[in-house]
């Protein structure tokens, strides 16, 4: 299967994308995110939402050694836990979730309130790649997992809360487990 | 999660963000941004097309291996194969959780004062 990535592709921009022999290709239209998001807000009772603004240049770190002898920490904000843990609540859960990297596809759950979570359920995957980067682990492409990959509900309203309350703790984790580097996945 | 990867990358640890937003992600000036045309709640591609979840891992490795200045972006070129009317559809719980009840029989006007 061809599938090719391309940097700075924009909207707008004709895709070929070839899969298995089925070719697809169209105009890929913008999608109305922020206005969704707006949207999604108002519905459950909140005020304007208020995007975080980073007007500075952004931290860069370039990688210090070869991917197949990184160290790479997931984190994803899907809802994501392993049975036998606690559920995320309804909303502004700031709480963390620890997953074995070995723990099978099959034994994890997703709590979130803010998307459709039938798919994700189905296959865990979609939302929190811990199967696939086993792969790639396996392929030699990534020297290792964290021995844990972290998760939180996401659609924490305030930024705040996400800077004192959920980042320290991640990052207190992704120091103890000395990753080379992360993965971050929203949904 | 946008916070988060700036806040990470300050420790000195590189980071890639997947994204279904790239152009929000980019103005608010992330190191390294892979973008995707999926709809919210599907990051890695469908449910069981391991092929596809596998491409955009790959994109994400490959955004970390190559990006040379903060605000690199890749966007995988992969077309999500549901028409978009259907798949972008938007999507509510049936049932509000009980905060956010709460919070909407809050708006609800007021009934004036009995005397």
């Amino acid at each position: 299967m061809a599938v090719g990535l391309f940097p700075g592709a924009r909207r707008g921009r004709l895709l070929a994308v070839e899969r298995g022999k089925r070719v697809l290709s169209g105009v890929v239209e913008p999608i109305a995110y922020i206005q969704r998001l707006t949207r999604m807000y108002e519905h459950l009772g909140y005020p304007a939402y208020q995007w975080v603004r980073n007007d500075d240049r952004p931290p860069f770190v370039p990688l210090s050694k070869p991917l197949a002898e990184c160290r790479l920490g997931l984190i994803a904000s899907g809802g994501i836990y392993a049975a036998g843990q606690v559920a995320f609540h309804f909303k502004d859960d700031t709480s963390i979730r620890a997953i074995p990297r070995e723990a099978p596809i099959a034994s994890l759950r997703t709590a979130h309130f803010a998307y459709d979570q039938a798919d994700a359920r189905a296959d865990p995957n979609c939302v929190f790649p811990l199967g696939t980067l086993r792969g790639l682990v396996a392929e030699g492409v990534l020297g290792e997992l964290a021995s844990h990959a972290y998760t939180f509900m996401g659609g924490i309203y305030s930024a705040r809360r996400v800077q004192e309350e959920v980042a320290p703790a991640l990052v207190q984790r992704l120091i103890d487990e000395r990753v080379d580097i992360a993965l971050l996945v929203p949904v | 999660m946008p916070v988060l990867a700036r806040v990470i990358e300050g420790l000195g640890i590189p980071t890639v963000t997947v994204t279904m937003m790239p152009d929000v992600a980019q103005k608010l000036r992330l190191s390294r941004v892979v973008g995707v045309e999926f709809p919210f709640g599907y990051s890695f591609g469908m449910p069981g097309d391991e092929a596809m979840q596998l491409t955009v891992a790959r994109a994400a490795v490959q955004a970390l291996a190559e990006a040379g200045a903060p605000g690199y972006r890749l966007d995988v070129a992969l077309q999500w194969p549901v028409p978009t009317e259907v798949a972008y559809k938007e999507w509510q719980p049936t049932e509000p959780s009980p905060i956010v009840a709460m919070l909407l029989r809050a708006r609800q006007p007021q009934p004036p004062p009995s005397s």
